[in-house]
C-alpha cells in the first residue's frame, strides 16, 4: 500500500503569551512545540457504508502517534444505547502488548471523544478510533510504576480529534488536549520534554473545547475573547500530588495555551475541509 | 428523552416506577430541583459508610469498607522478593483490582469487567501519587530482599462510586497490615518466620511491624449534571447522567488526583472549587471513620 503524502503541514508553534509575567529566565517555558508533522489521507474503503479511513500523525516533540478512525460502521456493542452512535477505542502501544496502562487510556479518550462528538445524528452506529503509537520518546511502563512519555495522551486526544475531523464525523466542537508539568517550587511547564519531566512533581493533563466557530466551514481566526465554553474542562487527569491553589493556577495556564492551539488547529484544518467531499459518498 | 413534553403529560396518570423507567432523566431533574435524591439523600451527601477491620484472617492486613450498597473487600499479603538493582533499598507494591461477576449484571462470567483496569490503574497511580507508603519502609536488606506487597481488592457490590470505597478499603487495609516477622535462615536467606521454627534465630524486624502512613489519602466522586452537583453517586445514577469528577485529597489537604474523564457537562472552575470543598468534608467523615474502625482494632 502505498502512503501518499497528501499534505505536509510541518508547523511548530511557540507559544509566550505570559512571558512578561515571569521576570525570572528559565521560570517559564510555554515553549509548545506542536508539530502535526503529515497529514496521510488514504481510500475511501466502502462506498456504500461511508466507511472512512484516516490516518493522521500528530507529534509532540518525540512523541508521534498514529490516529485512524473507520467508521460509522452499522451496529453498536453491547452494553451501548442504540440510540446513540458508538465510539470505539483501540490503543495500541508501541511494543508489547497493552496492558493497564493502555484500557485506562483507551477509556479516557473514548470518555473524551464521546463528549465532543454529536452522537444522536448516527445513531446504532459504531466508529472505531484506533490510536498507534509510533514513537515514545523512550518511555517504560513497568507493572508498578509508569514512567511513559507525558505528553503521550495529549498527543493521542489530538490526534484522533483532528482525524475525526477528517474523517468527516459529525462533532460538537474540537477537543485541544495538553500537559502541564508543575515543579517543586509552585512554575509550570508545558508539555515539558523527557529532560524536564524529571524535575517536576506532578502532571496535570488537561483537555479543553475551542469555540463552536472553527467547526463551521466559515470560521474565521478572530478572538473568541471570554467564551464561557472553553473555559470548561472536558477531561482532567493528574498525576503526583500538588495544592489546590496549585491546580487552579495550572487551568488558567492550559487555557491560555489551548486558546493558541485551537487557532493552529483550526489553520491547519480548514485547507482539509474540501477534501471531505472525496470521502462523503 | 426526545419526547420532553409527552413525559411531562404522562407524569400525572404514570405510575411512579413507570415513569422512573422510561423517562429516568425527567425524573431525577423533579428530585433535582427540589434539591433531593430519589434515596432522600441532600444532593451533597454521601452515603452511609462502614469500615471492618481484619476481614480477612490469612491475609497480613485486610478491610471491609462499604459505602451504601457498595461493598470491597481489600486484602493484602506480603512476600519476600529481591529488590531490582535500580533501587535496592525500595520494596513494592502490586495493585489489583477485581469485578467478579456476582457484583454486577453488568459484569459477565468469562470476560472481565471493563471498569477493572480502569479503577486498578487509578489505586495504583493514587496510592503511589500520594506517598502514603514509603517504599523504603518495606526494605528488609539493602540489595538483598525487600517486601512485595500484594494488594488485592475485590468488589463484592457495584453500585456506583466503585474507585471511592476501593481507596478506602485499601487505605484500610493498609492501617491494619502487620509485616510479618521473617528472619535469616542457614543459608542467609530471609525466610518467614513460623511459631514452630524460631530456635533462636533473630528476627531481622523485630520491632518494625507497622507501617507508617504519612498522607492518607481519600476520595469522593461527584456527577455533574446542569449546574448540580451530586456526591457519592449510585451506578443508577451514575448510569442516567455521565459526568463524573473525582477528586483525591490527602489529609493534608493536598490535591493527589482529579479526575474527569469526559462526559457531556464541562467542568468550570467554579464546579470544581465546589466538588473540592464536598471532598474536604468528606475527608473528614472518612478520616473519623477510619480512626474508629482501628481504635475499635486496639481495645482486643
Amino acid at each position: 500500500m502505498a502512503l501518499p503524502v497528501g499534505l505536509k503541514v510541518s508547523t511548530s508553534l511557540f507559544l509566550c503569551p505570559h512571558l512578561s509575567i515571569y521576570s525570572f529566565s528559565y521560570l517559564i517555558l510555554l515553549g509548545l512545540a506542536i508539530a502535526f508533522c503529515f497529514v496521510y489521507q488514504l481510500v475511501a474503503i466502502d462506498g456504500l457504508s461511508s466507511s472512512s479511513l484516516v490516518l493522521f500523525v500528530a507529534c509532540l516533540g518525540d512523541t508521534k502517534v498514529l490516529a485512524a478512525v473507520y467508521g460509522p460502521k452499522a451496529g453498536t456493542r453491547k452494553n451501548e444505547n442504540p440510540e446513540k452512535a458508538c465510539i470505539e477505542v483501540i490503543w495500541k502501544p508501541k511494543t508489547g502488548q497493552s496492558g493497564k496502562l493502555e484500557k485506562e487510556y483507551e477509556m479516557i479518550l473514548k470518555r473524551t471523544l464521546q463528549s465532543i462528538c454529536i452522537l444522536t445524528i448516527n445513531p446504532n452506529t459504531m466508529t472505531s478510533v484506533i490510536i498507534q503509537v509510533v514513537d515514545d520518546d523512550g518511555a517504560v511502563s513497568t507493572a508498578y510504576f509508569c514512567h511513559f512519555t507525558n505528553t503521550l495522551l495529549p498527543c493521542a486526544i489530538n490526534a484522533a480529534c483532528a482525524a475525526l475531523v477528517d474523517a468527516g464525523i459529525p462533532l460538537k466542537h474540537l477537543a485541544v488536549a495538553i500537559c502541564c508539568g508543575l515543579a517543586e517550587s509552585g512554575y509550570v511547564i508545558l508539555d515539558p520534554t523527557k529532560l524536564e519531566e524529571q524535575k517536576m512533581k506532578a502532571f496535570i493533563y488537561l483537555v479543553f473545547p475551542n469555540s463552536v466557530l472553527s467547526v463551521l466551514p466559515n470560521g474565521s481566526l478572530q478572538k473568541k475573547g471570554g467564551e464561557p465554553l472553553e473555559h470548561g474542562i472536558i477531561t482532567s487527569f493528574t498525576q503526583g500530588s500538588m495544592s489546590v491553589e496549585d491546580y487552579l493556577h495550572c487551568l488558567e495556564r492550559g487555557r491560555a495555551a489551548t486558546s493558541k492551539m485551537s487557532d493552529f488547529l483550526r489553520r491547519s484544518l480548514q485547507p482539509q475541509l474540501p477534501s471531505d467531499s472525496s470521502k462523503a459518498g | 428523552m426526545g419526547l420532553p413534553n409527552v413525559s411531562g403529560d404522562l407524569s400525572a396518570e404514570m405510575d411512579v416506577d413507570a415513569f422512573r423507567r422510561l423517562f429516568p432523566l425527567r425524573f431525577y431533574e423533579r428530585h433535582l430541583v427540589e434539591s433531593i435524591r430519589p434515596d432522600a439523600r441532600p444532593l451533597g451527601r454521601a452515603r452511609d459508610t462502614t469500615l471492618a477491620l481484619g476481614a480477612v484472617a490469612s491475609a497480613d492486613g485486610s478491610a471491609l469498607a462499604k459505602i451504601g450498597l457498595t461493598t470491597m473487600l481489600a486484602a493484602i499479603k506480603m512476600e519476600v522478593m529481591t529488590p531490582s538493582t535500580e533501587t535496592p533499598d525500595e520494596g513494592s507494591i502490586a495493585i489489583d483490582f477485581h469485578m467478579p461477576p456476582i457484583c454486577s449484571p453488568l459484569v459477565r462470567p468469562g470476560r472481565p469487567a471493563e471498569a477493572e483496569p480502569v479503577v486498578s490503574k487509578q489505586l495504583s497511580d493514587t496510592i503511589l501519587s500520594s506517598g502514603m507508603i514509603n517504599l523504603k519502609e518495606l526494605s528488609l536488606i539493602n540489595g538483598k530482599a525487600a517486601w512485595m506487597v500484594y494488594l488485592d481488592i475485590y468488589c463484592l457490590d457495584a453500585d456506583g462510586a466503585l474507585f471511592d470505597a476501593a481507596l478506602l478499603s485499601a487505605v484500610a487495609a493498609f492501617s491494619h497490615l502487620q509485616i510479618p516477622v521473617v528472619s535469616l535462615n542457614d543459608h542467609g536467606k530471609v525466610v518467614l518466620m513460623s511459631e514452630e521454627n524460631e530456635g533462636g534465630k533473630d528476627p531481622v524486624n523485630k520491632e518494625k511491624r507497622k507501617l507508617t502512613l504519612s498522607s492518607i489519602p481519600f476520595s469522593l466522586t461527584c456527577i455533574l449534571h446542569k449546574n448540580y452537583i451530586l456526591a457519592d453517586p449510585t451506578a443508577e445514577e451514575e448510569s442516567i447522567m455521565e459526568t463524573l469528577v473525582t477528586v483525591v485529597l490527602d489529609s493534608s489537604g493536598q490535591l493527589v488526583s482529579l479526575y474527569k474523564p469526559g462526559g457531556p457537562v464541562l467542568a468550570y472552575t467554579s464546579a470544581i472549587q465546589d466538588c473540592v470543598a464536598l471532598t474536604r468534608q468528606r475527608v473528614k467523615e472518612l478520616r473519623k471513620i477510619l480512626d474508629e474502625a482501628l481504635s475499635g482494632m486496639e481495645v482486643y
